[in-house]
């Protein structure tokens, strides 16, 4: 029988669900391995800007310095950078040996560890594969990726590099998501939130700028983002059903759309469009199922049975945070973690 | 510092000071009794709990049972309950005092808040002979039609969208006839495309609006009238055509309001409501419902949240955390935080300001004394810098760094450097990854709250040409209102400053997070050079 400190949890993945996984554990005092394939811990949520205004937004991107430095700080937490899992040996009881990779240099570490959680996150749909959207062909189509990448160095003036007045921008919801061609027929849950959050602290910055956003459906689930979408239509931002098809140049430079307006087509003109582009599944997902035993789901995000127990993967001892399950927001992320915590808890609670 | 040596192994959570009160008798305080029993701890209920509320929503039915099979075994719900109410919550050194409305009074370590709230009330404009919709209606007879009506003048809540969707199909599959009226469909991640798919092939009728509201009249013109509701409705999806749609129920899908909450928790929690008037703040420190009153939880429809999903994710994590919170308070695993001089009268300034909870009176009839929680205490130090006998200090960051901080400035002269203080946690770490103006010196603190106006005015008089404050955005405190005390402090000693030294020294005030480098060093660049123009 092995006594709690003996029992150590792998987290594979440093961004947000992982890291909130870690630093749940170690409140909890239940050693830790986390093992990240890039040089940096927090993931995509260590790329986003801030989008606070007059007062914060609640985009929860900044959760993860709070959650890293936590992390990295824990006394019973070994981090592992630019590692993956690269073997498992599987026990019903006690510890499994598992082997992980250096991509650098290929050497092998071998560890004892108790249970495994995958937080591997998700990959950004890229837009170049549907060529309509003139992503990385037109000039003024970026991504929201891009968008925040700008807002991050400070440097909203480059939208408007002819100091103009008034500035058209506008947001296509949906790129990569709710799209049966590609299999990607799901809702990437963090959008509309995002594309609201970014107009008001746009507009906060550069009250020049005129935003329309073009959506399928709009999705405003938990607490803010109702009333933020009624402050975002108070500052007169458009919300027009139905994202259009096709995205051209216009002589002048401008980027040109055709709407349908009482069953005729109008062309509208935009500075500049941003794809919010949709959460698909991580590229590292089907060898790790591999390497795990864990399945996938139809869309190839981890399957986690019914909604009632997200935390455990079909595989005992597997468990599964995070957008790797499927598309989800910072928050949703954070919330989950606390609910593969408890299980893991409540597991060796009935283990021992 | 955490100390991890501690084995928490054979520590009894059957204590009675261990134990956490659960408030609330329905599915609610099912799930939270059920996500803190899971871990080991032992809970307490107001009362005799059973697992139905009409109130909870879920994109799936099979889960639904699943989740309710074991909240309804008998084994579970036979427990004993206090059958009380309480009426006032005090803090009570490392834990919570109850007093119950049968005069009881027992002592906790956690509070969990996990009341159901009533459904929202139908909204005006439609008429008053519909129900709200519940998860749980009866399924209509055959030939009999239901309308369920998303998105009216406020966009439903996908989880409740979904419920409702689901139960037109069900309701369409046992015989009836279901009209979903909708504005956005509603989607929830894998959930949504194949649930509206399936209830558009079984024949449910899907009608979609634009900017006109539909228009709900009840029809009770004649008694023996086929249908009690007429809607009329433009279908955007079919031209802007004008629908008339008859039926003989109809559930407005309402997003929830917070009501029904026991007057104790409002009193202790009055001033964490969110911009819906339902318990907890929006901040991004309240993730799941955790208030910033350490070890108080709210979870469930008095939070906000009817999503069921959502809501056993929240029980699970508010869970582990309690059990971060008891084992805390078992080992009083951290060390001491604060000091209390002999200076302190008792005035308890600190105990009414401080965010956490995390100061006590431990009243003696010779010479009562305050007392500092460690565990809770996240030292923002509003209380050392409103503290009027300044009897309060920070350990890690006393009073003695900041005089060795204005030695330095009049060491090296009038009017060579601006000082920048900044809330560790935003613009300490923005720092970490930019290089500031050489005339500008960096002085984390824990919170901006730190700040009190003595330190801010003897930065002054020290010699510096100027003293930013950085605090995190409003909203965004981890302290709550840190950041919001350091901006009156800033606003006071600017009113003060230019009326004696007309506009010579600049005291000023910005927000910041740790995810704004760029901006930061845009932000102390132009306060250098602001400095400079009223120096010139």
């Amino acid at each position: 029988m092995l006594r709690t400190d003996e029992r150590k949890i792998m987290i594979i993945g440093g961004g947000i669900a992982g890291l909130a996984v870690g630093k749940s554990l170690s409140d909890n005092r239940i050693p830790f391995v986390l093992v990240e394939k890039t040089d940096e811990l927090g993931g995509h949520s260590k790329s986003w800007a801030c989008m606070a205004t007059e007062g914060c937004l609640s985009c929860h991107g900044c959760l993860v310095y709070d959650y890293d430095d936590e992390v990295s700080s824990s006394q019973i937490g070994q981090i592992y950078l630019g590692h993956e899992l690269s073997h498992v040996e599987r026990s019903s009881k006690g510890n499994q040996k598992v082997r992980i990779r250096n991509i650098q240099n290929g050497d092998e570490t071998e560890l004892e560890v108790y249970s495994i959680v995958i937080a591997v996150g998700f990959d950004v749909f890229d837009p170049k594969e549907k060529s309509f959207w003139g992503y990385g062909r037109i000039d003024g189509v970026m991504t929201l990726a891009d968008l925040n990448i700008i807002m991050r160095l400070d440097q909203t003036e480059k939208l408007n590099p002819s100091q103009k007045d008034s500035v058209d921008l506008a947001f296509f919801q949906c790129v990569g998501s709710r799209d049966k061609s590609i299999g990607c027929n799901y809702c990437s849950q963090y959008c509309c939130g995002a594309a609201i959050r970014a107009t008001l602290k746009l507009i906060h910055e550069r009250p020049e700028f005129h935003f329309t956003i073009f959506y399928i459906d709009l999705q405003l689930p938990g607490k803010t983002l109702p009333s933020l979408m009624d402050e975002a239509r108070a500052k007169g931002v458009s919300f027009l059903q139905g994202v259009p098809g096709e995205i051209s140049q216009a002589e002048d430079g401008k980027l040109q759309v055709l709407l349908e307006v009482d069953g005729i087509n109008v062309a509208k003109e935009f500075d500049r469009i941003i794809l919010s582009v949709g959460q698909q599944p991580p590229s590292s997902a089907a060898l790790l199922s591999h390497i795990l035993g864990a399945p996938l789901n139809e869309f190839g995000f981890f399957d986690t049975g019914t909604l009632a127990d997200p935390a455990r993967s079909a595989v005992g001892g597997v468990y599964v945070v995070g957008s790797c399950s499927g598309p989800a927001t910072i928050e949703d992320s954070v919330l989950s973690a606390g609910r593969v915590v408890s299980a893991i808890i409540a597991d060796m609670n009935e283990a021992r | 510092m955490l100390n991890y040596e501690l084995q928490t192994e054979n520590i009894d959570y059957g204590t009675q000071k261990l134990s956490l009160l659960v408030v609330g008798k329905g599915l609610t305080a099912c799930i939270v009794t059920s996500a803190i029993e899971a871990l080991g701890l032992c809970a307490v209920n107001t009362d005799d709990i059973t697992p139905y509320s009409g109130l909870f929503h879920s994109c799936d039915q099979a889960s639904l049972q699943s989740i309710l099979e074991p909240l309804s075994k008998a084994s579970f719900l036979s427990r004993t309950s206090l059958n009380a109410t309480p009426l006032e919550i005090a803090q009570n050194g490392h834990g919570f005092s109850v007093t119950f409305d049968n005069g009881l009074q027992r002592t906790f370590s956690c509070v969990f808040l996990a009341v159901d709230t009533l459904p929202a009330p139908l909204p005006e404009g439609i008429p008053k002979e519909a129900k709200v919709f519940e998860p749980e209606i009866k399924n209509s007879l055959p030939g009999q039609s239901i309308c369920f009506l998303l998105d009216y003048k406020e966009i439903t809540d996908p989880a409740i969208g979904l419920s409702a969707i689901r139960t037109a199909l069900d309701n369409q599959l046992a015989g009836g006839e279901s009209v979903v009226i909708l504005q956005h469909t509603p989607v929830k991640g894998f959930f949504g495309e194949s649930l509206y798919e399936s209830a558009r092939i079984a024949g449910v009728k899907f009608i979609r609006f634009g900017d006109h509201q539909p228009k709900i009249l009840s029809v009770n013109d004649s008694k023996d009238a086929a249908f009690r509701f007429r809607i009329e409705v433009k279908d955007i999806i079919q031209n802007g055509d004008d629908i008339i749609v008859e039926c003989h129920e109809i559930f407005p899908a309402i997003n929830p309001i917070s009501t029904n909450v026991p007057a104790a928790f409002k009193k202790l929690l009055s001033d964490e409501t969110d911009t819906n008037g339902s318990l907890i703040q929006d901040s991004v420190h309240c993730v799941a419902g955790k208030s910033f009153r350490r070890g108080v939880y709210c979870v469930g429809p008095a939070s906000g949240c009817v999503d069921l999903i959502q809501t056993l994710n929240a029980a699970a994590t508010n869970a582990v955390d309690a059990k971060f919170w008891v084992e805390q308070i078992v080992h009083n695993m951290r060390e001491d935080i604060m000091t209390v001089s002999d200076q302190c009268v008792r005035c308890l300034t600190c105990l009414r300001l401080c965010p956490h909870m995390a100061i006590s009176l431990k009243a003696e009839t010779s010479r009562s004394s305050v007392i500092v929680s460690s565990s809770r205490c996240l030292e923002c130090g509003i209380c050392v810098a409103e503290c009027p006998m300044t009897a309060l200090d920070l350990n890690a960051f006393s009073e003695g760094l900041f005089i060795k901080l204005l030695q330095r400035l009049q060491d090296e002269g009038a009017g060579k450097h601006v000082v920048v203080f900044g809330c560790y946690r935003s613009a300490g770490r923005a720092m970490s990854v930019v290089q500031l103006h050489e005339e500008a010196i960096f002085f984390p603190v824990s919170c901006a709250g730190r700040l009190s106006e003595s330190i801010l005015s003897a930065t002054v008089l020290a010699c510096a040409r100027g003293v930013l404050v950085l605090g995190c955005h409003h909203g965004n405190c981890r302290s709550n209102n840190g950041t919001d005390w350091a901006k009156a402090r800033v606003e006071s000693i600017c009113g003060r400053l230019n009326s004696v030294l007309s506009n010579s020294v600049i005291v000023s005030y910005q927000t910041l997070a740790a995810n704004e480098p760029a901006r930061m060093v845009k932000i102390v660049n132009e306060f250098v050079g602001s400095t400079k123009q009223t120096c010139d």
